[in-house]
Parts: structure tokens; sequence; C-alpha cells
């Protein structure tokens, strides 16, 4: 297998994985496909010092991550230079009326918690990772990722009973 | 009540694919990346080639001036050292000839 091959099926491998995290967290596809493409290209150039395939994993993560936090920022700034924030939509803005999609409604709550949160969020539900996994991906004491579970936990459970779209 | 939510949540934050051929455009920019950073080294090395030379050239022309001057320093310190015995020679022979000629001189005045 040459070394194209190689990389091509690393890719493939986890590929949504990567563009996944990217798009729970900036809630845009195009955004998301642009991060995940950015991750990738860097690990071609970072792969001859990763030694292991849970190497990879926990670096593909970890890229991810800091990645999408930086475009998230990045397009905030953008926003507020043409878009003061007067005008701009509340984040944690409830769900629309005719949303009734339980999971919609979750991923717009979710999209709603601050940068920190929400990632832990997705690595949690989405990765399946452990707090202690989550705290060393994200460079963040475990007590942190702890209560950002149990705040973020509480906060979309106290928002879906408001709403009434479901019964908890 | 909790593991309903965490269930719920798993289910709206399962994983998505990216859109159709993102891997093999991923592979193309990448094998694109790779070929650019290697023309980019390679003019550069044309470029400090000559460069490199010219220090070599430098580097050895001035190590073998250095070279050759300790040499001739040294073979001139043996030459003025030499000099110098054949000098240290000179002048004990003739102070040994002077004082031989004394001794005859005294010995031939003895027998007078």
């Amino acid at each position: 297998m040459s070394e194209a091959d190689a990389f091509a099926a690393l890719v493939r491998q986890h590929q949504s994985m990567v563009f996944s995290m990217a798009y729970a967290f900036l809630r845009d596809r195009s955004i998301a496909e642009e991060v995940a493409q950015d991750v990738f290209l860097e690990l071609h150039r970072t792969l001859p010092v990763l030694d292991s395939p849970a190497h990879i994993v926990n670096w593909l993560r970890r890229a991810t991550a800091h990645r999408s936090i930086d475009r998230q920022r990045r397009r905030r700034t953008w926003l507020r230079f043409f878009w003061p924030m007067e005008q701009a939509p509340e984040p944690a803005a409830p769900a629309a009326q005719g949303d009734i999609l339980l999971s919609g409604a979750l991923r717009q709550l979710i999209a709603s918690l601050p940068d920190k949160p929400r990632l832990v969020m997705i690595l949690r539900y989405q990765e399946d990772m452990e707090a202690a996994e989550i705290a060393d991906v994200l460079n963040m004491p475990l007590g942190t990722v702890k209560s950002h579970l149990q705040r973020s936990l509480k906060l979309l459970r106290d928002k879906l009973s408001r709403y009434g779209e479901i019964s908890i | 009540m909790n593991e309903n939510l965490e269930d719920q949540i798993r289910g709206a934050l399962r994983r998505q694919d990216p859109p159709e051929g993102f891997a093999e455009r991923i592979v193309h920019q990448a094998e694109s990346a790779r070929a650019e950073r290697r023309e980019a080294l390679q003019p550069g090395l044309r470029r400090l080639w000559p460069a490199a030379t010219l220090a070599a050239t430098s580097v050895l022309v001035l190590s073998v001036s250095i070279e050759y001057r300790a040499v001739r320093q040294e073979r001139i310190q043996e030459e003025r050292a030499g000099r110098q015995a054949i000098q240290a020679l000179r002048i004990a022979s003739e102070k040994l000839n002077t004082a031989r000629n004394k001794i005859l001189n005294n010995n031939v005045l003895n027998k007078e």
C-alpha cells in the first residue's frame, strides 16, 4: 500500500468522527467541512511523529476541538463587525415553534452552550469518552469536566421541560 | 430520567458522514501540498548551492594558508635555532683555541 493510499484509508476511517465533532460544535456543514479538511491536512504533516492508532485518534480529537474553537471565535469577531451584538439573536434562544423533533431541539440547545461545555458534551455523548479522557484531550481539570457535564445536563433538562416538548 | 436524557443526547449527536468525495479531496490536497513543499525546497537548495561552494572553498583556502604559515614559521624557527647553535659552537671553539694557545705559549715559555 502506497503512502497516499494509507493516508486515504486513515481519512476514511476517521472522517465521520472529525466532521461530526466540528459540525456538532459549529452547526454549519460547510465550515465544519473546512475545519475537518484543515485537521486532516495538518495530520498529513504531523503523521511521522504519531506512533500509534490511539495516538492518532487522540491527536485528531484534540486538533478538531482546538480548530473548532478558533473557527468559532473568528466567526464571532466577524459577526460582531458586520452585525452589532444588540441585533444578533440570543444564542440560547428556544427552538422554533415548528421544530418538534427532539433531536433538533437538543442539537440547538447544545449549540447554545458556551464553547468549553459544548465541546465537553460533544466528546462525552458523540465520542463516548470518559470524563478523564475529555480532561486529557481538552487539557482541563477533571473536576471542571465533571461540573461542565452536570451543569449542561441540568440546563438541557430544565430547558426541555420548560418548552414542554417532551416530559422528562 | 437522566439516562433517558443522556440516550436522547447520544441520538442527537450521533456521527454524520462528511459530503461525498471528502477523503479523495483531502488526499489530493495533501499530495499537492507535499509536492509544492518539495518544489519550494528544491529552488532553495539550488540557490544555496553556489554560496555553499564558495563558503567551502574559502574555508579550505583559509585553512591551507594557516597551515602553510604555521609550517613556514616552524621552519624559520628551526633555521634560527640551527644558526644560533652553530654560532655558539663557533664561539666555544674560538674560546677553546684561545685557551689552547695560551697553554701552549706557557709551556714554551716554561721550557725556555
